[in-house]
């Protein structure tokens, strides 16, 4: 058992390494910074209490997942036990290859609206893409490695913006939560979480459970809190304008003006960029990992398969109205998908390593 | 053969020359932005940054402009926009845009379509300085004596003026936010050419502030009650003050860290304010008892100023203070009741003042 625990571990069978917890942690909240470029859930008021419970939410996805560690249920990159489990890896691998083309088709047009108006969509995209492949294919410690300066640096243009734009925070545009629908916003935050499936396959194995379930508290509780101080910003220097413009936060960024830092539209999109970049990296390699045992020797290929699916998304998505419109309600309509997916595989695996 | 490929990329990357990169002397680095409007047509005045110097260590040559302007008309923004392009022969850069000039014609259209128009065709930035002019040509075109450069030069003297509490320095940002609900009204600062006494150069005055209802233009505010809309707003840094003293003469006086906060009461709106000041010129020195009848008299002046923008502003049903955004946030109960008719329920509200001011700074100590 201990045996089959060891050849189980992801970062060996693939990539030759194993990150560490923290990078676990930095990955994790990679993935989900571009929530905060994209603006978050329109709540009506009380959007901090959205953010609060997306943060609860999230961790409460998480738990089922590390409870499953805890037996020792883990999913193999290697092998895959049965039809269903089949079924259920490619499902994973779907959703993973559709989130990653609704980040390519939003970042070509993030960049098309705020730096180059003339420019392709979708040529951004594909540029994306292509690196994104390239960057999965060389293994996960290294885009893990490259991702801690990253939000680094993420860090010191949110300290930066928040220092900038001090004298432009008014606490009366604050609206105070109404109804119950920062309820429903929350849920709706908490929904797209693809991260849970790259958790599922980059956790790092073994060690206390405490430790184990450090992984994810941590990866969504600065998650929690970087989405909270950007919501504040955005509510108190936008006001309700935060609901009508593209990109709030990066409206409230081109703001910033700080002794001489100021007018840095064009670092920030650079950094958002990266960021961007590693996103797509890091869900492209966690379906990599999920359907790896059916490429056989044909392994190489993998990737540039996955990376064929999500241009495809891409594709589909490059028009603002069909991506406003069709990821939204393919993102409320298929929320449960990873939740169903990491539920089933890893209770499927877990009846499986007993019965052995 | 694999790193024959690595070379081939890598070697890619030194073919970006060959591909035409934008070269600043291709650009016309726009400072300043002016939109006129008469007779169903646009007038955009752009004024481009233009190097009077004779290069090296002397590129900017202070008794010069620096600047040029180039004016186009058009039936839309964007026409007038092609047509300035036509007459330039260079690509315009608006990322360094400082100022944006609402000609007096403009008033008859909405401002914020105005402001959406001219975000779309112009990408202006958001924290472009706004103000409005009798003719936004004549202000960009007339040769002001102050400063390097001419947009710089009306942008810092908007923020002087805020600085001191004269007018509000209102951005881009300030009026789409403002815009972004019907009830809210703005105020921009206006400025105003005057002649020199000597020579043809011309000096930039502030004259007071325009106010725009619901985004139209609705009037003309002075220098003083703009002042007490900020006194109102908690936006007064400081703020320069005559007193007459009966039986003592004029005394100058500044008030500095004001701050003031407005909340919905049963009966209507309560000011509670609280500031320093501090004697700047006084025909003698001051006793103790004297000192106490200055403070009351400053703190009445401060009051009527309070009374009349509230009676400029409130009473005429415009909603300049974000009271709807105050009472939405500290009455949500009392917010839904009004909140379709807003602001029309301002019309007969009154305005309960505590104001507690300190003077604690003499010339003479």
């Amino acid at each position: 058992m201990q045996m089959t625990k060891q050849i189980d571990r992801p970062g060996l069978d693939s990539t030759g390494g194993i990150i560490s917890r923290g990078q676990v942690v930095t990955a994790l909240v990679i993935c989900q910074l571009p929530a905060l470029l994209w603006g978050l859930e329109d709540s009506g008021g009380g959007q901090l209490w959205a953010v609060l419970v997306a943060g609860v939410l999230r961790l409460l996805l998480a738990l089922p997942l590390y409870l499953a560690f805890g037996r020792g249920w883990y999913l193999s990159s290697r092998s895959c036990r049965g039809v269903g489990e089949g079924i259920f890896r490619w499902l994973a691998a779907g959703y993973l290859v559709l989130f990653v083309g609704s980040t390519l088709a939003q970042t070509g047009l993030f960049l098309t609206d705020t730096l180059y108006a003339g420019g392709s969509v979708f040529f951004f995209g594909l540029v994306l893409l292509v690196l994104a492949v390239y960057g999965a294919h060389m293994g996960l410690e290294a885009a893990a490695r490259s991702a801690l300066p990253v939000l680094v640096v993420f860090l010191v243009g949110l300290l930066l913006t928040a220092a900038g734009v001090r004298d432009e925070i008014r606490l009366i545009h604050l609206v105070p939560a109404g109804s119950n629908s920062w309820l429903m916003a929350g849920i709706r935050m908490a929904g797209h979480t693809p991260e849970l499936l790259l958790l599922l396959m980059a956790a790092p194995r073994g060690g206390a459970a405490s430790a184990r379930f450090s992984t994810p508290l941590l990866a969504f509780g600065i998650t929690t809190g970087l989405a909270a101080l950007v919501s504040f910003l955005c509510g108190s220097v936008l006001g309700s304008l935060q609901t009508t413009v593209s990109y709030p936060f990066f409206r409230v960024e081109s703001l910033m003006s700080l002794s001489v830092f100021r007018r840095l539209d064009a670092a920030f999109a650079g950094i958002w960029l990266v960021i961007l970049l590693l996103r797509c990296l890091f869900l492209l390699w966690a379906a990599e990992q999920i359907v790896s045992p059916f490429s056989g020797k044909r392994r190489r290929w993998l990737l540039p398969f996955l990376g064929c699916g999500s241009l495809a998304v891409l594709a589909l998505l490059i028009r603002r109205d069909v991506l406003a419109a069709g990821l939204g309600q393919i993102c409320a309509g298929i929320w449960w998908v990873p939740l169903l997916c990491v539920g089933v595989l890893l209770l499927w695996r877990g009846r499986k390593e007993v019965r052995s | 053969m694999k790193k024959f490929g690595i070379l081939v990329v890598m070697l890619s990357f030194l073919l970006t020359g060959c591909v035409r990169i934008p070269s600043l002397q291709d650009m016309a680095v726009v400072q300043g932005v002016g939109v006129d409007y008469e007779d169903g047509e646009y007038q955009l005045t752009l004024q481009v940054f233009s190097a009077e110097g004779s290069g090296g260590q002397t590129i900017l040559d202070p008794s010069q402009q620096n600047a040029s302007t180039i004016t186009c008309r058009g039936e839309s923004l964007m026409d007038a926009l092609s047509q300035t392009s036509l007459s330039q022969g260079r690509r315009f850069f608006l990322g360094h845009d400082r100022l944006l000039v609402l000609g007096d014609g403009t008033q008859a259209l909405p401002l914020s379509q105005l402001l959406k128009s001219l975000s779309g065709s112009l990408s202006l930035r958001e924290d472009v300085t706004v103000v409005t002019a009798e003719n936004a040509a004549s202000l960009l075109e007339t040769e002001v004596n102050q400063g390097l450069l001419p947009a710089l030069t009306l942008e810092q003297t908007v923020e002087n003026a805020a600085a001191n509490g004269q007018v509000p320095h209102v951005r881009l940002l300030d009026l789409n936010r403002s815009l972004s609900e019907s009830w809210r009204s703005c105020l921009i600062p206006r400025l105003q050419l005057t002649d020199e006494e000597e020579g043809s150069l011309k000096t930039v005055e502030i004259v007071g502030a325009d106010l725009y209802n619901g985004g139209e233009y609705s009037t003309f505010l002075s220098e003083s009650s703009a002042a007490g809309i900020l006194m109102l707003q908690n936006r007064l840094d400081q703020l320069a003050l005559t007193v007459e003293l009966p039986d003592f003469g004029q005394v100058g006086l500044e008030l500095y860290r004001f701050q003031s906060s407005l909340r919905p009461t049963d009966t209507g709106w309560k000011l509670t304010a609280s500031g320093s000041a501090s004697v700047a010129e006084a025909p003698a020195q001051l006793e103790e008892n004297r000192l106490e009848e200055l403070t009351q008299v400053l703190t009445l002046q401060l009051e009527a100023l309070c009374h009349q923008s509230w009676a400029e502003t409130t009473l005429q049903e415009r909603d300049l203070l974000f009271l709807g955004d105050i009472l939405r946030r500290y009455q949500p109960a009392s917010w839904k009741q009004v909140e379709n008719d807003w602001p029309h329920p301002l019309a007969g509200s009154s305005l309960e003042l505590d104001l507690q001011i300190k003077i604690d700074r003499f010339p003479y100590e």
